[in-house]
């Protein structure tokens, strides 16, 4: 069964296409991994399906409901982690979570349970009556989040939730939305972070420039480049290296340079290795490591777009 | 009416809990009716006396007018009324403003003519000069008629009323307005024009705190958004105002009259007509700052025309006094003062209904451009 399917969405704001005629169908129970850079239409494209924005055409659905003609139940069955954190710092924690949750139609002590079941969720009970302001970061995003889930939504969409925050707070989320998962939610989760995306999500679809350019699990994703291998030197003075000579190396595909480290992605069948170890050593850069790596999702983006993921 | 009754609970909660505003709207409008009916009480009172009033006069030729006229002078002198020759001065009716002297009155000696130029920095003296001139010259044309009908039966001078020629008071002395029972009235309705900020931030606050979309992603309509904001902030701006209200009627003493439900009829509607121009206002005007200073210039105008901080009838201006009818702060002030001072209800209706209708048309034009977005960031 798909939770939400979005058909031809096409989203201009002026002359600029943000979202370009993207169809993707999520099926229930999945973590659904939307990964791009800024600016790959990722926002403009959740900002639809929550219908806060209208397309220029095509159509989504959720739950087999056209969200435009029936837009009270989409949103009854939807829940919004925002990317921006969206609570009110004047209202206690649990007061927080009440006001969105009675938005949902939720009242009385079932609204009262649902609130402090979701802080509990988050990990925020014992803060329950205590004014986010003086909340950390982390503790803000947790509750942006029991905000989403009071009312149990079929569908879940996080949007980039771990943005600045600490890596206890961050693994506590990750773990909170694969809980929510097993629970029975459906999540579509944005991100940039590939580790994260990698970690927690069973389907992922890569969007560029307002289109999705490679969509399904994190292993068939990594096939598409089977036929490249990488290689990471770490070197001293990574300054004078020039790209364009190993480039120029038979066999290589692109080049990355992250502080000291040269990563060279070549065609797998070609062995140039001891052609890219000749380029250092004839240039006089000194060689610290040669470590040989697995592809990852970082490495499908740039091979599939020519850019860093996080440019 | 669920989502309603949230919203409107969640901003009561916020406005109450918001004590620079409710600084602002509830100590801010104590502080200034206490501080300004006691600076300017004397404007109020309702008892003037004016002594030493200095006069000028120039008669040509000798007539029973000027005799009359004369006479007069030394009846008027014993009330403070000085008039002096003006030939001994050397001074021209065309000087007089620039002069110590209320008036210059230039008399022909045919009786047929009788100038009076008057000093206009010296208004009130100039006037009641004026008065006692005008009261003058009508025993004076009785006297002439009587005497031609019945000479025998007039054979003294025109007699003047002892104790002066003019005296001012309040046609109701006692109901006169004092400057607390000015000053209260004029705050309310000024600072209620104030609280259109509270409408304004009820909107504004849900883009600063990224939580608007949030709501409108929620099932929620955005009738029952706006509905909830206006009710719940307008509930909170009752309240406040009523705090005032009631400090300056029990602890300040103020005179509010007898009847209460319509004073609080033309005020409820005034915070009505300013929480939809915040509101209004702060979903047509996407820049936060322009619709702040937007909202926070305008009860400064409309102040300054419906006499919050003086009554504008006290300024000789005829196109001032015109402007000010497009004030609510002043229709809804006359309302007021009508009824604690006049028992006269006859604008509270109007005053009522224009404020309400200002409301629902300028709701009406928000709502539709709100309709057409969707975002609210």
């Amino acid at each position: 069964m798909y939770i939400l399917r979005i058909s031809e969405l096409l989203k201009k704001f002026g002359d600029v296409v943000a979202v370009d005629n993207i169809s993707l169908d999520i099926e229930a129970g999945q973590i659904f991994g939307l990964l791009g850079p800024n600016g790959a239409g990722k926002s403009t494209a959740i900002n639809i399906i929550c219908g806060l924005i209208a397309s220029n055409k095509g159509t989504v659905t959720i739950l087999d409901n056209d969200i435009n003609k029936n837009r009270h139940f989409a949103k009854q069955n939807t829940g919004i982690v925002p990317q921006d954190i969206a609570i009110y710092e004047d209202l206690t924690a649990i007061e927080n979570v009440r006001f969105f949750a009675g938005l949902y139609g939720l009242k009385g002590t079932e609204l009262n349970s649902r609130a402090r079941e979701a802080l509990e969720f988050v990990g925020l009970l014992d803060k329950a009556n205590e004014f986010p302001k003086k909340f950390s970061g982390g503790m803000k995003r947790r509750l942006n989040i029991a905000c989403a889930i009071a009312h149990r939504p079929k569908l879940i969409i996080m949007d980039e939730p771990t943005v600045g925050i600490d890596p206890q707070s961050r693994n506590h989320i990750l773990q909170s939305v694969k809980k929510l998962n097993e629970m029975g939610s459906t999540i579509i989760y944005t991100s940039h972070y590939m580790e994260e995306v990698e970690e927690i999500c069973t389907k992922v679809a890569i969007m560029d420039h307002g289109k999705v350019i490679a969509e399904g699990t994190v292993d068939e994703l990594k096939s598409i480049i089977t036929d490249t291998g990488t290689v990471w030197v770490t070197v001293d003075h990574v300054d004078r290296v020039r790209e364009e000579k190993l480039k120029s190396i038979n066999g290589v595909q692109s080049i990355q340079i992250e502080e000291s480290i040269v990563k060279v992605n070549s065609v797998r069948d070609v062995n140039n290795l001891d052609k890219v170890i000749l380029y250092f050593t004839s240039e006089g850069i000194p060689i610290r490591n040669v470590e040989s790596k697995v592809p990852d999702l970082e490495t499908v983006f740039l091979t599939l777009t020519g850019r860093k993921l996080r440019d | 009416m669920t989502n309603i009754l949230a919203i409107l609970k969640k901003e009561m909660v916020h406005e109450l809990r918001n004590k620079k505003s409710s600084l602002m709207l509830i100590l801010f409008p104590i502080i200034m009716i206490t501080i300004l009916s006691l600076v300017l009480s004397s404007a109020f009172a309702d008892q003037s006396s004016v002594t030493n009033v200095d006069i000028l006069y120039n008669l040509n030729g000798n007539s029973t007018l000027t005799q009359e006229f004369m006479n007069m002078t030394r009846e008027a002198s014993k009330s403070g009324f000085n008039l002096i020759d003006a030939s001994v001065t050397g001074i021209n009716p065309g000087n007089i403003t620039d002069t110590g002297y209320a008036c210059y009155i230039q008399l022909s000696g045919n009786g047929s003519d009788m100038v009076l130029y008057e000093n206009t920095k010296l208004s009130m003296e100039a006037s009641i000069t004026e008065t006692m001139l005008s009261s003058f010259i009508r025993s004076y044309n009785t006297q002439t008629v009587i005497r031609k009908v019945n000479p025998a039966s007039i054979n003294k001078p025109v007699n003047f009323p002892e104790g002066g020629y003019v005296q001012a008071e309040s046609l109701q002395k006692e109901r006169a307005p004092s400057s607390l029972d000015y000053y209260t009235i004029a705050m309310l309705t000024l600072f209620i024009m104030y609280s259109a900020l509270s409408g304004l931030w009820a909107i504004n606050s849900e883009r600063t705190q990224k939580t608007g979309n949030r709501i409108l992603a929620s099932p929620l309509r955005k009738y029952e958004l706006l509905a909830g904001k206006t009710i719940g902030t307008t509930l909170v701006t009752i309240f406040q105002m009523a705090v005032v209200f009631i400090f300056a009627r029990y602890i300040l003493n103020a005179y509010m009259g007898s009847h209460m439900e319509s004073i609080a009829l033309v005020l409820i509607s005034e915070i009505i007509m300013s929480i939809s121009i915040g509101i209004s206002i702060s979903l047509m005007v996407k820049n936060i700052n322009l619709a702040s200073s937007i909202v926070n210039f305008v009860p400064v105008i409309f102040g300054f025309l419906g006499g919050a901080y003086f009554p504008l009838s006290n300024m000789d201006s005829r196109f001032l006094n015109t402007l000010s009818n497009f004030s609510p702060i002043k229709w809804s002030n006359d309302a007021i003062f009508k009824v604690v001072f006049d028992n006269d209800f006859s604008q509270v209706v109007n005053a009522v209904i224009i404020n309400l209708s200002i409301a629902a048309l300028i709701f009406a034009v928000a709502s539709l451009v709100f309709r057409r977005e969707a975002q609210l960031k």
